[in-house]
């Protein structure tokens, strides 16, 4: 059975709430704006303190997000969870068809993708929700979808823009991506960048989008495993190779490049400094490659300022994706912003501050 | 220019050159004959080449359907065919991209022609998707994998 918000889904009126600001959002005028960014944060943090997310973003918008929320009542209570699992049965499909077969609140259905797909938007909506207060990918408590057992051979996992969806797999080279709960994180965090830096997908902007969602769906799974910054593995995709396979996972965010090596697969080959920047056209500009950088740059910083990654670069980040990054935000956009989010934050000379410096430092993306 | 080249060169020279035109015409009808022919088994070369996705990895294959038992060669051409593959755009794009979907690029060589396709995974023709299939299960096996970026 489909939800009842299932036409608005897939419609796509729902499916942005950006698009609901009109014409002005995507104007250059508005979002480079410097004073947009502040105000936004200070709505922001008026409403974590104060009852929750449905406070509207921006003062002249404010009607059109009331009516947007009025309109379209599917959203949870705040800090509800709303997962729904399907399986699309090796179907495929753009956009992917299937049955419900978890809903929330349901017991364990015993099939492994299912039970990984529920637990994994689970623990990534606690990550936002606890840490950093938002209220699902839109901040309003948007249902989680997820669909499992997509195609047949199906090596990927990816978010749609309104879902996400997850294949089994093939025989040769990949588990089923379910199977690393830091997948489920990235591919959920696909959908909070959609909704708020819009982070364009290639080139340097498209690395970010890459980066930003392996930070949190590493910081996902460091916080299910209570792992402090140095207890972390640090690797994305652990367990998602077959056994035959040489390799700890996908990409390593503490030694990029070193995550695999395989004579099927070649040499994982992520850079982890500016002067091994990738150039090259495919993968939208090496999206999955030169992501390696920013990737470095967050460990190192967490590496510094110690404890759980989640609490304070975490933050740092959440914040700077949320309030400053914007669509064509490049890596040292994404660097300046930072550090100025970890002085506002933790206060000018912090060792937060310092931490976030030396990391773009170390990387090559400031000198 | 030349013709006067020609004029001044000795009779051994002419001989050669008569020669040498007949033995080359032989061998252009040669090349008709064989072409004749493999017009009915139509022999393809395909490159394969799949980018993107959450893994980031590349994948490649190259198919001669002459190096394929015969069987798998036809299922192959019949692929090609039904996805009227020589009248697909150069490129096959989603309006909107979605992250950590693939990209695939096919060139498919036949005699006389070839023609190249990129196209997104997400905006991939119904009518393609078994070729593509196909040549990524090959090139999962035999893959060369990220050999250069
Ligand atoms: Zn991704």
């Amino acid at each position: 059975m489909l939800p009842v918000y299932w036409p608005l889904l897939k419609g796509g009126s729902y499916d942005n709430n950006k698009k609901s600001y009109g014409l002005f959002y995507n104007s250059p005028l508005f979002y480079h704006s410097p004073s947009y960014a502040g105000r936004d944060r200070q709505a922001r943090q008026a409403s974590s303190e104060g009852l929750g997310s449905a406070q509207p973003r921006c003062s002249w918008v404010c009607e059109r997000t009331a009516l947007h929320t009025w309109v379209f009542p599917s959203a949870a209570p705040v800090g509800q969870k709303n997962r729904n699992i399907y399986d699309n049965k090796n179907q495929g499909g753009e956009p992917p068809t299937g049955t419900l077969v978890r809903k929330e609140g349901d017991p364990a259905s015993g099939d492994a993708a299912v039970d990984e797909a529920y637990d994994g938007t689970g623990a990534t909506y606690d990550l936002y929700f606890d840490i950093y207060k938002r209220n699902s990918i839109d901040d309003k408590g948007m249902p989680l979808i997820s669909y499992v057992h997509y195609d047949v051979n199906f090596d990927n996992a990816f978010w749609d823009g309104s879902e996400m969806v997850y294949g089994d797999g093939d025989p040769d080279i990949f588990e089923r991506f379910t199977k690393a709960i830091d997948v489920t994180g990235h591919e959920l965090t696909h959908g909070v960048t959609q909704y708020e830096a819009n982070l364009a997908y290639s080139n340097q902007p498209g690395a970010l989008n890459e980066s930003m969602s392996d930070v949190f769906g590493s910081l996902v799974k460091q916080r299910v495993l209570n792992q402090t910054a140095d207890q972390a593995d640090w690797i994305i995709g652990a367990g998602l190779f077959k056994p035959t396979i040489n390799g700890v996972g996908i990409r390593s965010m503490k030694a990029p490049g070193t995550a695999y090596d395989d004579p099927l697969l070649g040499k994982d080959p992520q850079p982890a400094h500016m002067k091994d920047y990738v150039k090259t056209s495919r993968d939208n500009g090496g999206v999955h490659i030169n992501s390696g950088i920013p990737n470095h740059a967050f460990y190192l910083a967490a590496a510094e300022i110690g404890g759980y990654a989640w609490e304070k670069a975490g933050n740092i980040w959440y914040i700077a994706l949320r309030d400053y990054l914007r669509s064509k935000s490049n890596f040292k956009k994404a660097a300046t912003t930072t550090i100025s989010v970890a002085k506002e934050l933790y206060g000018e000379g912090s060792k937060e501050q310092k931490a976030v410096q030396n990391a773009w430092k170390a990387v090559g993306v400031l000198s | 220019m030349r013709c006067s080249l020609f004029y001044l060169a000795s009779m051994w020279h002419r001989f050669y050159l008569v020669l040498f035109l007949a033995f080359f015409s032989y061998l252009s009808y040669c090349a008709y004959c064989n072409g004749a022919s493999a017009v009915e088994t139509k022999n393809l070369r395909i490159y394969f080449e799949r980018t993107g996705g959450f893994a980031g990895i590349r994948f490649t294959t190259t198919i001669d359907t002459s190096e394929l038992p015969p069987e798998e060669a036809e299922k192959l051409r019949k692929m090609v065919e039904e996805a009227d593959f020589f009248n697909l755009p150069a490129k096959i794009t989603s309006p909107s991209p979605q992250p950590d979907r693939f990209q695939y690029k096919l060139r498919v060589e036949e005699e006389g022609r070839q023609h190249t396709v990129t196209v997104s995974e997400e905006a991939m023709p119904p009518k393609l998707s078994p070729l593509v299939k196909w040549l990524m299960s090959a090139a999962r096996k035999g893959g060369k994998g990220a050999d250069s970026p």
